[in-house]
């Protein structure tokens, strides 16, 4: 992949005993990248191996082709990251601590306070923004996290479970915001264990377990399936009978079928059968695979 | 007259200007470590404290400036300035307890709130290096540590210039104290800071780092001086808050000034001193950086 922003090489960690990312090689392009793995995956150690916060027991890793353990700085000039857990002196305002943050990020303190009040305004806080941080709400608190990791403008934003402890519409509105960040140019890194946020945020999964590579490609890949779901109205019992008879394997759920048979056209065998049986169809199409199912799948075939 | 309207986009825009070197990052640090230290843009209680310190530490010398004006109207200017006027090592001597106390606040205030409330992380993921952190953080408490120590110094300066009714004569008639205050202030620094620093690198909060090292501060004189006498005078070096004195008694060459301590009567040098104390700075530099690349 010639334009991968990020790149990883037999990239290994281990805590002692405790083996937290094992072989990893992975190669990931521009855009929105979901990180997904369950508690302990392995994430939280990839974003920091990344920043060249934590060096790798072995292997290496690069942001932008640059070498995360060697040229550090060079990385986190062109990166921000929003921590899980809270970052904030809480004795300071959201107006200040931003503006801070700005200026950590190699902007000049004359133009610091104007970008924090625009990006405080991006995310929701200006009206917030001279109160002390101590003072926010949790959904506060991962709105103005979010504010100070792309506040000085980095190509690629790296997102540790941000919206972990939000109500559903903080939660609705942190994965807008996320969704906007492509708008202004920059990619995107957003760890979750949460499946479905990442199945409406991102275009490219990355699936750890265990420190294991599960998957690394673009959404649309892992969801597609060949597999076809038809709901009938009657009784599926004599639909089902014919397509077992035909080599087809098929799991009923209620009126539900789902069916998968090698090379065959399904949908016309399916339309065929529903004729001559004379079952009412109410819906036919692909199935597509979610998240939740693909990782149980990698899950399963590891162990 | 007309009027032109415009249209103003107050949304998000990338920022594509100058970025600036990691120079200006570390001066970022230090001015953020100042105002935090002294309180500024945070609320009034948080200013309490280092202002309080602040003005305690400057209301002798102008006192001291006042009451010689005050007197110098009733009795005269020749027999009052050199009768009344502290001198500068007796005002390092005055304002050492009160220094102790604002090294005590001002390492813990500096280093405790980024570790505790994990602001480590948001200077972790920035382009600056532990080193950087950690020297603009000790620039900031040396700018201060030196501002609290030389505030004072300079007004009774500025006081004995005007008082002597010759400033140019009394600047060259004082020339050494140019070299003598900064040096003394720089001591004072020096070796009350590693201690603190190190101290706030562990303790979770700030009143309690700044009980511990008055503790160490005051308990150390009593044990140096008992190990001193019952084993090896070199013990002496170990008594926290008699370094400063004996170097300030050095750069004045007023040895009245530490007499007491126990570096002084175990005659301890103070270049041994001042090896000690570049040691310990060596060491609690070390330290922290060690410490430090585990938390960022």
């Amino acid at each position: 992949m010639g334009d991968a922003i990020i790149a990883a090489s037999d990239l290994s960690k281990s805590f002692g005993s405790v083996q937290a990312l094992q072989d990893v090689d992975l190669e990931v392009p521009p855009g929105r990248i979901g990180l997904v793995g369950a508690n302990g995956a392995g994430k939280t150690t990839l974003i920091r191996i990344l920043l060249g916060m934590l060096a790798p027991s072995d292997g290496s890793a690069q942001v932008f082709g640059i070498d995360a353990q060697r040229h550090p700085l060079g990385v986190r000039s062109r990166v921000g990251y929003m921590p899980e857990g809270d970052c904030f002196p809480p004795d300071q305002t959201a107006a200040d601590f931003i503006s801070y943050s700005a200026e950590l990020g190699g902007l000049p303190s004359s133009e610091s306070r104007q970008r924090a009040s625009e990006v405080l305004t991006l995310v929701g806080l200006a009206e917030e923004r001279f109160r002390n941080l101590g003072e926010f709400s949790t959904g506060m608190k991962q709105r103005a996290k979010l504010a100070q990791a792309i506040v000085h403008s980095p190509d690629l934003v790296l997102l540790d479970e941000p919206a972990s402890g939000l109500d559903p519409d903080g939660r609705e509105d942190m994965l807008n915001l996320i969704n906007r960040l492509s708008d202004f140019g920059m990619s995107v890194v957003f760890s979750s264990h949460v499946l479905s946020d990442i199945e409406r945020t991102c275009d490219w999964v990355v699936m750890l377990n265990e420190g294991r590579l599960l998957r690394n490609e673009p959404l649309a890949e892992i969801q597609a399936s060949n597999a076809v779901r038809v709901v009938v109205l009657d009784d599926p019992a004599p639909v089902v009978e014919a397509l077992t008879t035909r080599g087809a394997s098929v799991s009923v759920s209620d009126r539900t079928l789902e069916v998968v048979m090698d090379d065959a056209d399904l949908f016309v065998m399916i339309r065929d059968i529903l004729a001559d049986t004379g079952v009412g169809l109410r819906s036919l199409g692909a199935k597509q695979a979610t998240l939740e199912d693909v990782y149980l799948a990698a899950e399963e075939f590891t162990e | 007259m007309t009027s032109e309207g415009a249209i103003f986009d107050l949304d998000y825009r990338r920022y594509e200007g100058k970025r600036t070197s990691r120079t200006a990052i570390r001066w970022s640090i230090v001015r953020d470590g100042v105002r935090r230290i002294l309180g500024l843009r945070r609320k009034a209680r948080r200013k309490i404290l280092p202002w309080g310190l602040i003005l305690i530490a400057i209301l002798p010398a102008i006192v001291n400036v006042g009451f010689q004006v005050l007197a110098e109207g009733l009795f005269g200017a020749d027999e009052v300035l050199d009768e009344l006027l502290i001198s500068h090592s007796d005002y390092f001597g005055i304002t050492f307890g009160v220094t102790l106390l604002f090294v005590a606040l001002a390492a813990p205030e500096l280093m405790i709130p980024d570790r505790v409330h994990n602001v480590l992380t948001v200077y972790g993921s920035r382009p600056l290096t532990v080193a950087d952190y950690l020297v603009a953080r000790v620039g900031a408490l040396f700018i201060l540590v030196m501002a609290y120590s030389l505030l004072p110094q300079l007004i009774l300066y500025v006081g004995g210039a005007i008082l002597s009714g010759d400033a140019v004569g009394h600047i060259t008639g004082n020339l050494d104290l140019l070299w003598q205050v900064p040096v003394g202030a720089v001591a004072i620094f020096a070796s009350q800071t590693s201690i603190a620093l190190i101290i706030s690198a562990f303790v979770k909060r700030v009143g309690f780092a700044a009980g511990i090292y008055i503790a160490l501060s005051l308990i150390t004189f009593p044990i140096a001086e008992a190990l001193a006498d019952a084993s090896s005078r070199w013990f002496a070096l170990l008594s926290l808050q008699d370094h400063a004195q004996l170097l300030i008694s050095r750069i004045f060459d007023d040895p009245e000034i530490s007499a007491d301590g126990p570096l002084a009567m175990n005659h301890i040098s103070p270049w041994a001193s001042v090896v000690f104390i570049a040691a310990l700075a060596v060491a609690a530099g070390a330290f922290l950086i060690r410490r430090y690349r585990k938390l960022m």
